[in-house]
Parts: structure tokens; sequence; C-alpha cells
């Protein structure tokens, strides 16, 4: 068995691993009464399509901002854009809750939050792959003097693969999604997977659980199908975008970036105060503080070496089509999957169902383009007689190192504030994001968002530290 | 005499159509024909990068379309030249002597002879990314002779250089091979590179041989 098919092999273990254990688990599939399965349907629905509406309507007054700034203003900015959906959902529910109020729980709610929060990815995403079809084309047109919103109009379909791309993206993301809908869909906006969790952990239906994850499964592969067209691989020049840019659009990019960090920032003194009138909650803080770390630390590292181990023998090995193209279970049924693991060590098992959950988005978004940029550097590597190990040893791994940390250290600073799949999988308040989500569940959000605070400031510490490494390591 | 046999293979709207070629296994064979006449196609199927059932390439008493791509035993310098961008110059042409596993002290003397000839000791420190076009083309030419290749496969070798070097360049190339006394199919459009370096040429349009 050569390298690159014993890899594959395993890939496909981890990734069925929660399958598998989900066949042990149940008995049989079974579907919940059809109209509480189509109004959770119509639900996720709903989310999805208005959260990518908001998100890609938002994008565009964001973009031209992007186009705007020069090239070192416009990484900070990007940073900044993307801070929102890179951060757990955590604080952006809790950025909400402090300037919203009375906040609107509730589908208006779901939608309202999960747009903003995709807005900024949206808007990154998006103005990357259109910067490299419009440059040439705006230069030109600005030339002739040819007006702005002519230019956009002719423009138009020379984008709409680019836009259907990144709205089933984030389609994808919150059709699906779990934390936001939890805490702030009530009632009345339970989607599928919140539907789920409420068979798995309320009615202990866990037959009609997996059938609803199987529908929610049918549902995202048929998504998934629609056709895109991949954007152009090459970089733009560093100019800006004729006809496009605007200032204006850097003033709408300030405004997003306030809109989420002025409410924080100002409860960070009360949030606190908050934390010093509940009684021996410091002392819970303190006790929970290396556990919170480790599962962070733990996920970071577990993913980093999935994302190195499962890119060796790329691009022969049909593991990244496999990752491309493979659906995980829903968060809840993840998390079902695995309750009764963690009994002896919980730390081991959380965050290793942590780096599992979170694998796949990142590779997706961040290391597979970057593979495929190197397949011209591992054709020749190949013509030379090199074999995949080596490959992999000289050629990849020292250009992904830098991005997989830094990946990495996105996903320990997801797993210091994932809540949603604690709530599955434990019975006890593990680390910091479930203290936090437990007060904020019982309506004490200003200490719930003083705890959001330790997470933030310990999550960045963290990923400076994988991003350090994604320097020191190549 | 190595013979191609069977390179057929249809990309919907254009094929390739060459039932039989033989290529000499010594001196320089250019393969010249206009943009979009199917030099490159060739050159990618040759190479093992795109699947052709059917074909069959037999090197001296082996069918090297039945070996994987690492096997084949090619030398190549693309277009683009790729090199490996992390990778000094030395590096990117040591890289080829750990792929065949040749020995350090002989990849030393190896790397030292090439580096002379091609006029590469002063860039030997330099990262790839900061080379200029000339010094990359050599740097690819020297990785790939260090694999001790069969046959080396130049895709448009010099198309990336100013006309003010691509002259020197080819006589270098020219000169080197005969050294080496490697052969080698020459990928080209530009009717100077025939005049300089092929001893044969063979002319391809719309993905056929005439």
């Amino acid at each position: 068995m050569t390298i690159s098919r014993g890899i594959f092999l395993l890939a496909v273990l981890t990734l069925a691993l929660p399958y598998l254990l989900l066949a042990r688990q149940i008995g049989g599939i079974g579907l919940p009464e059809t109209d509480e399965l189509l109004w959770a349907l119509k639900n996720s629905l709903y989310q999805g399509v208005l959260s990518s509406l908001i998100a890609l309507i938002a994008a565009f007054t964001l973009m031209p901002g992007l186009w705007w700034a020069g090239p070192r203003l416009k990484g900070v900015l990007s940073w900044a854009l993307l801070l929102p959906s890179l951060l757990p959902p955590l604080f952006v529910l809790l950025s909400f809750l402090a300037w919203v109020d009375p906040f609107p729980v509730g589908l208006i709610g779901v939608v309202f939050v999960q747009g903003f929060m995709n807005a900024g990815l949206a808007a990154v995403l998006l103005s990357r792959s259109i910067e490299d079809k419009l440059q040439g084309l705006s230069e030109m047109a600005a030339v002739m003097g040819a007006p702005r919103f002519l230019f956009l109009r002719r423009s138009f379909r020379l984008i709409v693969w680019d836009l259907a791309a990144v709205g089933i993206a984030i389609f994808a993301f919150c059709f699906a999604s779990f934390s936001i809908p939890l805490v702030i869909g009530g009632g009345r906006a339970t989607n599928l997977e919140v539907l789920i969790y409420e068979k798995v952990r309320i009615s202990t239906q866990m037959g009609e659980a997996l059938g609803i994850g199987l529908v929610q499964l049918a549902i995202m592969a048929l998504v998934l199908l629609i056709p895109s067209r991949p954007a152009r691989l090459e970089a733009a020049r560093a100019e800006r975008l004729h006809l496009v840019a605007s200032r204006w659009g850097l003033g709408a990019a300030a405004v997003y970036v306030m809109i989420f960090w002025l409410p924080l920032l100002k409860t960070l003194p009360e949030s606190f105060r908050a934390i010093g009138q509940i009684e021996g909650l410091w002392s819970q803080i303190g006790e929970l503080a290396l556990p919170s770390v480790a599962l962070a630390l733990g996920a970071g590292l577990l993913c980093l070496l999935f994302l190195l181990v499962f890119s060796i023998g790329y691009p022969q090995n049909p593991i990244v089509r496999l990752v491309r193209g493979w659906l995980a279970p829903s968060t809840a049924l993840l998390g079902f999957a695995f309750i009764g693991w963690g009994d002896a060590s919980p730390l081991i098992t959380y965050a290793s169902v942590l780096a599992l959950l979170f694998f796949l988005p990142v590779f997706r978004l961040g290391l597979d383009r970057r593979l495929e940029s190197l397949e011209p550097q591992i054709q020749i590597a190949r013509t030379l007689g090199a074999n995949d190990f080596l490959i992999w040893h000289r050629v990849v791994r020292p250009q992904i190192w830098g991005i997989a940390c830094v990946l990495a250290g996105v996903v320990s600073l997801w797993a210091f504030g994932e809540f949603a799949l604690g709530r599955v999988m434990l019975s006890q308040n593990l680390n910091w994001a479930l203290l936090s989500e437990s007060l904020m569940s019982s309506y004490r959000i200003e200490a719930g968002l003083g705890v959001g605070f330790l997470i933030l400031i310990s999550g960045s510490l963290l990923f400076t530290f994988f991003w350090r490494l994604g320097h020191v390591g190549r | 005499m190595s013979v191609v046999k069977n390179l057929i293979r249809d990309y919907g709207n254009f094929k390739l159509e060459i039932p039989h070629w033989e290529i000499a296994d010594q001196g320089i064979t250019a393969l010249w024909g206009p943009s979009g006449s199917g030099k490159t196609s060739v050159f990618r199927v040759l190479l093992g990068l795109e699947p052709c059932p059917g074909l069959t390439w037999d090197f001296k008493g082996v069918d090297l379309a039945r070996l994987a791509l690492e096997k084949r035993g090619l030398g190549v310098v693309f277009q683009s030249y790729e090199l490996f961008p992390h990778m000094n110059a030395r590096q990117n042409i040591l890289f080829a002597a750990e792929a065949k596993k040749i020995e350090k002290a002989e990849a030393r003397s190896t790397l030292s002879r090439l580096g002379e000839k091609l006029g590469l000791q002063s860039c030997f420190d330099t990262k790839a990314q900061l080379l200029s076009g000339g010094e990359r083309q050599r740097v690819a030419l020297a990785r790939a002779l260090m694999s001790r290749p069969r046959l080396l496969l130049l895709d448009e070798p010099f198309s990336a250089l100013d006309e003010n070097l691509r002259a020197g360049a080819r006589e270098l190339v020219r000169d080197v091979l005969e050294e080496e006394n490697i052969p080698a199919i020459l990928i080209t459009h530009d009717e100077r590179d025939l005049e300089v370096l092929a001893q044969r040429i063979q002319k391809i349009q719309n993905g056929r041989l005439i």
C-alpha cells in the first residue's frame, strides 16, 4: 500500500467515524410528523436564503471600500471584516444582545445576526474573485469615460457565477447553523439542526434525529451540486479598481467594524463588574481556565495534524475530492455520536470532536485553493521522479505550513468559543464557552459577556501562538 | 529511435490524432507548429500529465506509456519553468538528485559541473523568486539535467526571455545538451529556435503531424 493510499483510507475512516458510531447507536431511522419536519425545513430555508441575501447585499456596500484601500490598509481591513465570521458566534451574539434592546428573538433575529456575521466574509471572498475579472475592464472603461453605473450594468453578467458561489457557501453555513438559532431562535425559529438537538437532548428520539439529519444532508448535497465556476487563481495587480472603488465603501466598512466592536467595548467594564457580583463565578472561571486553553489548543493542534496529513499525495490522492464533496453530519448528530466516549477523558474526546467538526470548513476555505495553486510544482516534482512523501516534505509542506498554522489558529479560536457541540455532548460546563452560554441562557448577559471577553483575549493569544508557529516551523 | 503509437485524445472541441511518430534518440527534435496546433497537449500526454488510453511509447525496448509519471525518467523544462519558490537555486537543482536518490557526493559534483557550464554559481544561494528570467531558465534546465533523464522535453523554453537574452540562451542549451549527450524534444512556434537548435523538425497542425 502506498503512503497516499494509506492516508486516503485513514481520511475515509476519520470522516466516516461519526456515521459509523451513529449507525451503531441507533436502531432504526425515523422521521417526525410531517408538519413538524416541514416547519423546521421552512425555517432552515428561510434562514439560509435570507441570511445569504442580507450578507450579499451588505457585501456590495463593503467591497468598494476594500477596492479603495491601498494594499496595506486592505490587508488590515480584510481581517477586520472577516473577524465576525472568524470569531466564535458567541461574540456576534453578545455584540447584538448588547446594543439591540429588546432583541427580536425568532426568525428575524437569527437572519439579522447571521446576515451581519457573514457580510464581511462575503465581501472579502467576492472582492477577490471579482477583482481578478474586472481589473483590466474597469481600467479600460475608465479610460473610455464610461459612467460607473453603465460599467456595473454591463459587467454584472461576468460576476454572476462568483456571486452564486459565495451565496451558496453562505447559504450552506446558515442553513445548517446551530448555535445562533439555538440561542436566539426561541421556539419560533427552530430549524432542522435545532430540531435534531431537541430530538436528541430533550425527547431522546434518536431515530427521528438521524432521519432529520439525513434530510438536511440530502438538501445540502443538492445545493452543493449546483455548479459554480471557480474563480481564476492569478492575483490581480495591487491597484485600485477604477469605477467601482469608493471612499464611501471605506466608510461602510468602518461602520460595519464599529457595529461589531463598539457595543462589546462599551460594556466591557460593566461585564467584569457583573462577574464580581455573582458569587463564586471568579473561582469557577479560574477552575475552568486550564481546561479551556487545553481544549482549544488540542483542537487546533489536531486540526493542524489533519490538514498536514491529508495533503500528502495531492493531487493524485483522491482525498481532496473526498474532502471537497464530503458532507459532515449535523453538529448535533456529531455530538450525539460521541456521547459516552468522553466519560473517562472528556477533554481529549471533546477536543477531537471539535477538530473533526471544524476541519472540513477550514480545509475548504483555506487550504484547497492553496494546494491547487501548487499543482504545477507537484507535477514537475513527479516528473523528476520524486515520490509522494518527498513531494509533500520538500515542496508542499513548507508552502502550506504557514496557512495551515493560521487555519489551526482559527480552529483553536472557534474551539475556545464553541458551546453548541458541548451542550449536546457534555452535561457539565467544561470550559469558558459553556459557562458563558449558561450565563446568557439564564439572562445574566453582562456576566456572559465578561466571560466572553476572557475567551476573546485568551483565544487571540492562542491564535497568535499558531500564527507565530507558522513563521518558525517552516 | 523511439516510437510513439496511438497518441489519440479527444478534447471535445479539439482532437489530437497521431497514430505513429518516430522520435530520434539523439540530438534535438523540434515539434513545431502555430498556437493551438496541439504542441502542448502532445507534451503533456508524453509526460504522463494527461491520460491517453491506447498510447504506447517504445523507448529502447521500454514502453514508457505504461510507466507512472515519476518512473518515465523524463526531464522537463516548462514554459514558466515552475521553480519551487521557497527554495534557492541550489536547492531547486538538488531536489532532482534527492528525488532520484543520487548519492550526495555525485550530486554535488554534477551541481558544480552544471553550475559552471550554465553560469549559475553566483546565484546558487538566491531564492527562486528573486532570480532573473534568464537565471530561472538555466536553473530549470540544470534541475532537469540533474535527474539524468533519458529524454528531455522542453516546452517553449525561451518564450519568457527578452529577445536579447534568447540568442545566447539557445546556444547555451544546444551546447549543454550536446555535451551531456541527452536527446530532447523541443516544443516551439519560433523559427529561430529551429535554426539554432533543431536537428530534426516535425510539424504539427490541428492535432496531426504533417
